[in-house]
């Protein structure tokens, strides 16, 4: 019972919880039972907080018996990264160098979850500082991905993607500067939502880089990333890169009608070296919402040609930024990779990083005129499936590639632009789920979520999960 | 190209470990290519698009 339970989306605990058929405590008990089975594996925790996320469910059992039900998110168990602050409690963002610091406030994220009674009960491992994608994390060890161990479940995210993958909670947050949310989603088989920059704050949350940073849901259903971008969505005077936009009712407004939209697909840069097993499951699920009445339409942005150059100009400079004064005076704290990055971003010029200011400005306008002719765009997440934790090449179609100049080839331009990106696994192949992302134009992300919806009702999936009792 | 780099990040109170030296030299080539994609003559009319509330943006 108890391990069906934590299999459970938001969507279906909820009513359970409402109605006291299901009690936050004995939810939080199941959460943390898998905790102790799989963790010892997994490793996707930085930190469990039983005690604490006991309490906390006790807490929701008494409002919910006494006619006090705050709404959907009331007694669900959730972690999050470990670089959202929690007042008074510890966030290391996955450093040595932060190993003892304390948040002074909650952010703005986890503030809303707070009032609308989540029960917390730990925080997840990520790279180091978010400044990779393999959660291979030198301080706190590697993570790995529930479907293969030998395996990295992405990142920066890595141990959010992994935590929602293997039940050990209901749902979580990852940030994404160049892919973090998206990435692990896609490996970990998990939804990842990044709204529009400026949609959710980020008030709270440890920068990687100011300009790209994202936060946002990572889900077992489109539902439930729906209804977490409801409640962290809105204007924050506290973010100055907040956007006073409306917030719509998201997960009320699903709908898996496709018939008539228009997906338009950019051949030559999202679907170049991609891994044919993935490339097949991405091209079958975009045949199955053909068959729904959907239409294909091809779609050419040709400055994608240089978003590499700004995505990697941008996030090195604006991290070595944030980082300088460390890596001047306690360098050899960082791990290794993560100082070699730091290192590279103080040799970019100011006229690099002007550029890829403009060339953001101009992605941004062929982006517009491309959602003038389309409704979404659909891509692979990732060009190819998890590699062995280790390695720093990945294999497409035999030819050994950069990991760090693959891994966000297709999930960058979403960060340059600030539009809106999903993730949505699209089928299994050899083992390890394909990860499909939907972009939408900015503010709309209604559009991305329907058109998820559609996919998610397809079944695609057929039912596959990691097979955890193997762990066990 | 690595004792230029060397100096740039030593200048800059940065001391850079010996393993990294050189492939430290590789990924500035690598990003020398990647400025070779960057065609400027069509990047002029772009404004950088830097924002920033005058004022501050709390009220």
């Amino acid at each position: 019972m108890n391990e069906e339970l934590a299999a459970l989306s938001i969507e279906e605990l909820a009513p359970k919880l409402r109605d006291k058929q299901v009690s936050p405590v004995e939810l939080t008990q199941a959460v943390l039972a898998n905790v102790d089975a799989y963790d010892s594996d997994i490793n996707a925790f930085i930190r469990v907080q039983k005690e604490q996320a006991l309490e906390s469910a006790r807490q929701a059992e008494q409002e919910i018996q006494s006619g006090n039900y705050r709404g959907f998110l009331h007694g669900i168990p959730m972690a999050l990264k470990d670089i959202l602050y929690f007042k008074d409690e510890p966030a290391t963002m996955g450093s040595k160098i932060h190993e003892g610091f304390t948040a002074d406030f909650d952010a703005t994220v986890v503030s809303k979850l707070k009032l609308s009674g989540v029960t917390f009960h730990g925080k997840l491992n990520m790279h180091e500082y978010a400044w990779g994608a393999t959660t291979t994390n030198p301080h706190y060890g590697a993570c790995k991905n529930p479907w293969d161990l030998s395996k990295i479940p992405g990142g920066s995210s890595g141990g959010s993607g992994a935590a929602v993958a293997s039940n050990m909670t209901i749902a979580s947050l990852g940030t994404d500067t160049g892919g973090s949310v998206r990435i692990p989603a896609s490996s970990c088989g998990i939804i990842g939502l990044k709204a529009t920059h400026g949609r959710i704050s980020k008030y709270g949350c440890f920068p990687l880089s100011w300009t790209l940073d994202h936060i946002g849901p990572m889900t077992k259903t489109v539902f439930d990333a729906a209804l977490l971008l409801e409640v962290l969505g809105g204007y924050d005077p506290k973010d100055p890169t907040s956007v006073d936009r409306p917030t719509q009712h998201y997960s009320g407004g699903l709908n898996e009608d496709v018939k008539g939209l228009v997906i338009g697909i950019e051949e030559d840069y999202f679907f170049k070296n991609v891994d044919k097993r993935v490339n097949e499951a991405v091209q079958n699920a975009l045949q199955q919402l053909e068959k729904l009445g959907a239409r294909i339409e091809p779609v050419r942005i040709p400055s994608l040609a240089q978003a590499e150059f700004a995505e990697l100009v941008t996030i090195t400079t604006e991290a070595s930024a944030v980082h300088h004064d460390n890596l001047v005076k306690q360098p050899e704290k960082f791990g290794e990779d993560v100082r070699f990055l730091l290192e590279v971003g103080e040799l970019m010029s100011g006229v690099d990083y002007v550029q890829a200011q403009q060339i953001r400005r101009k992605l941004n306008l062929d982006f517009a005129a491309a959602f003038e002719k389309v409704d979404v765009l659909i891509s692979p997440t990732l060009p190819f499936l998890s590699p062995p934790i280790g390695d720093s090449t990945v294999d497409i179609n035999g030819q050994a590639l950069s990991f760090l100049d693959e891994v966000i080839r297709f999930t960058g331009p979403g960060n340059l632009t600030g539009l809106p990106a999903l993730s949505i696994p699209c089928g299994v192949r050899d083992g390890l789920p394909v990860g499909l992302q939907i972009m939408g134009p900015a503010f709309q992300e209604e559009k991305v979520l329907n058109v998820a919806y559609a996919l998610e009702k397809l079944e695609l999936m057929k039912g596959q999960k990691p097979s955890l009792k193997v762990i066990r | 190209m690595v004792e230029g780099i060397h100096r740039i990040l030593e200048e800059r109170g940065i001391q850079v470990p010996e393993a990294h030296q050189e492939m430290l030299a590789q990924q500035m080539q690598a990003v020398q290519q990647l400025r070779e994609t960057v065609d400027n003559s069509q990047l002029k009319d772009f404004d950088m698009a830097l924002t920033h509330v005058p004022g501050g943006e709390r009220p």
